[in-house]
């Protein structure tokens, strides 16, 4: 904070702040009701006004004005920092752009048609977690094939039209009930284990797998319902 | 100043106000109190509204994948490629360093801002109007209001240019000599340093010093620091960033983003919007939209209806007075002008209010002027900070003739941010709730 310097201009001393208008009151007093000009001056009132007792106030300079800006700009920052880490904001913000890291846990609502079951599939050499397409990557079918469900990759689109690689939705308990016949959303947990970007894709049994353009999450959908 | 002299100046500060404060209650009326609690409701309100969930979604929005990544550049010390100059990135860097590369450390500076501009508004309505009273009005009305509260809570920079420029206002009404103008420029100088349209803050700043400060008109001549300002500002951008930081290379670079900018303005976005719309916020940004499952979460720049109509029908009725005083009675030019005169500035509202309408007019102006198809509602977010100023010194003057009034006006906007406070803050709703309040196809996502 700089030293202080002697007011250079004639400003009134008792001044809050800078005078914008043209009768000078006490800050936060409650101002005389201008007069129209043209009205005959009314009985004197000022004496009222000049027998309260003045307020003693901190008069900042036009610097300090600035400096006491910037003190409030810190105060609210640390403030800010300080609510935020009581609110623990890092178990909600996600550390990568997306929102998606190896090791943690996403809602995903997928879209779906019951048939997906059959077929949806992807293509690739590669075991994540022991988790695996249902092909190699030379397209053809796995041998052994993975064992269940809950190994076993497919490709899902959720509801932002992203794309990702999951396991264990049809064996989840809330796809047990008659599935609807149109189309419809599962709302799941997802559990991201890792990604694979040399993997293909299909949509449909009587289509050729096209290899992905991005790489894609892996991960294992738990708690899977239809939302009502 | 010792530190001892200096914790004896807080203590005087802090003591000085919590005796403003006492007088003032003490002398109000009970309809003043009510008002009183409202107003710090509203505040309160609009504090809490800027905080919560700010970090939600964890992803980017709207158009933070253009500043975000350039931020994190900094960080590395690689290129930023955004064309927009660099401070607001440079905020937006100091926010992820303290908490990590994630949506609560890019949207953290924007948030800090967005609290002081309540702290800036009211200090410069209490400057502006010489009452705590119209600060306080215009702190509530800023606090409350959706425009200003969705722009803190997302990592863009418009919030940011909107509080530093009512930093550059406070700075020139205070103004005194030539330190007070070398502050004013300084700031300008920063506010430019995040997007180059707060260089419109000058005319106001130059006007307001000169009229109310009543600097040396020479002092003016220190804006010449402004663009200086911008450039060091710059030039340390690029040392942090690896870059050449000869001022040959600054211009090449400057040159390149005018040219660019220039060229945006052809484009056509669906966002677009003209000047003369921002007034009715007829196609306010929806500046983060996020769906889970059936639960949608809004954060609509739409601001508080009551507020902006109310600046509005203050706008329009000013006007209409004005030309009814400029052309009926008899007379020649003289009397007119005397006329008009006496209505601009006849009480002793009339000045600031003035003022406050110059800032107003002076961001609004060079939109009416260049009329290019790239503009966006939030263009008007900085006029607006004017506005709600305006209205907060207006409502403070009425108040000691209508004080129920002004109560039941205040109590009307509370109640409508209460009502639109869901579709600022992300609360989670459905999207038939959110289409009842933003009832304007083109208020919606």
């Amino acid at each position: 904070m700089r030293a202080p310097v002697p007011a250079p201009a004639p400003a009134p001393v008792t001044l809050q702040a800078p005078v914008v208008g043209s009768d000078p009151t006490t800050a936060g007093a409650p101002e005389p009701v201008p007069v129209a000009a043209s009205e005959p001056a009314p009985a004197p009132v000022a004496p009222v006004e000049s027998e309260r007792e003045p307020v003693v106030c901190y008069v900042p300079n036009e610097v300090d004005v600035s400096l006491r800006v910037l003190l409030a700009l810190f105060v609210i920052g640390f403030g800010v920092w300080i609510v935020l880490t009581w609110l623990k904001y890092d178990k909600s913000a996600a550390q990568s752009e997306q929102g998606w890291h190896k090791g943690s846990r996403q809602m995903v609502e997928l879209t779906l048609v019951k048939e997906d079951a059959n077929k949806l599939a992807c293509a690739s050499n590669i075991t994540v977690e022991g988790l695996n397409c249902a092909y190699d990557g030379k397209s053809q079918a796995r041998v052994p094939p993975p064992p269940d469900d809950a190994h076993l990759l497919r490709p899902y689109c959720n509801v932002k039209n992203d794309v990702l690689l999951a396991s264990g939705l049809w064996d989840s308990p809330g796809m047990r009930a008659p599935l609807p016949n149109e189309r419809f959303t599962v709302v799941c947990n997802y559990d991201v284990v890792g990604v694979v970007k040399a993997v293909s894709l299909r949509w449909n049994p009587t289509d050729k797998f096209d290899p992905a353009k991005q790489s894609l999450p892996v991960g294992i959908l738990t708690e899977c319902v239809i939302p009502q | 100043m010792t530190s001892l002299a200096v914790t004896a100046k807080f203590a005087q500060a802090v003591r000085s106000a919590w005796q403003r404060v006492t007088t003032a209650w003490a002398s109000a009326s009970q309809t003043e109190r009510a008002t009183t609690v409202l107003l710090g409701i509203m505040i309160v309100g609009g504090v809490v509204l800027r905080i919560r969930g700010i970090w939600f979604p964890p992803t980017f929005t709207f158009d933070e994948p253009f500043f975000v990544p350039n931020a994190h550049n900094y960080l590395l010390g690689i290129k930023d490629t955004n064309d927009h100059p660099p401070l607001f990135k440079m905020f937006m860097s100091v926010g992820i360093l303290l908490f990590g590369y994630n949506s609560a450390g890019w949207r953290f500076p924007a948030l800090c801002f967005g609290i002081l501009s309540v702290v800036l508004a009211y200090w410069l309505g209490r400057a502006y109007f010489r009452t705590a009273r119209a600060g306080l009005m215009a702190a509530a009305f800023v606090a409350a209001d959706g425009f200003f509260i969705s722009y803190s809570r997302v990592g863009l920079m418009d919030g940011i240019l909107a509080s530093l420029l009512l930093w550059c206002m406070l700075a020139a009404v205070s103004a005194r000599t030539w330190r007070g103008v070398l502050v004013t420029a300084l700031l300008i100088g920063v506010a430019t340093s995040v997007k180059w349209s707060g260089v419109f803050i000058v005319i106001p700043a130059v006007v307001t010093m000169l009229l109310v400060g009543r600097v040396p008109f020479w002092s003016v001549l220190i804006f010449a620091l402004v663009p200086l300002v911008q450039a060091a500002v710059w030039l340390l951008a690029l040392r942090i960033s690896g870059e050449a930081t000869d001022l040959a290379s600054l211009w090449q670079l400057v040159r390149g983003l005018v040219k660019k900018h220039v060229e945006m303005n052809r484009d056509s976005n669906p966002l677009n919007s003209s000047w003369y719309t921002w007034l009715i916020f007829y196609r306010p940004v929806v500046v983060k939209f996020t769906t889970h499952g059936v639960s949608k979460f809004y954060s609509s720049s739409v601001g508080n209806p009551v507020l902006w109509i109310g600046v509005d029908l203050f706008l329009v009725w000013s006007f209409i007075q004005l030309v009814a005083r400029g052309t009926a009675g008899g007379g020649g030019l003289r009397p007119r002008l005397a006329r008009m005169k006496e209505f601009l500035v006849g009480k002793a509202i009339g000045k600031p209010i003035l003022l406050a309408l110059f800032g107003w007019a002076a961001m609004l102006a060079p939109w009416t002027i260049l009329r290019n198809k790239y503009s966006f509602t939030h263009y008007y977010l900085p006029c607006y900070a004017f506005a709600l100023l305006m209205l907060g010194g207006l409502a403070a003057f009425l108040e000691r003739k209508r004080p129920r009034t002004v109560l039941i006006f205040v109590g009307l906007a509370l109640l409508m941010a209460v009502f639109f406070a869901p579709i600022w803050g992300e609360f989670s709703m459905r999207e038939y709730a959110a289409n009842r309040r933003l009832i304007f196809p083109g208020w919606r996502p």
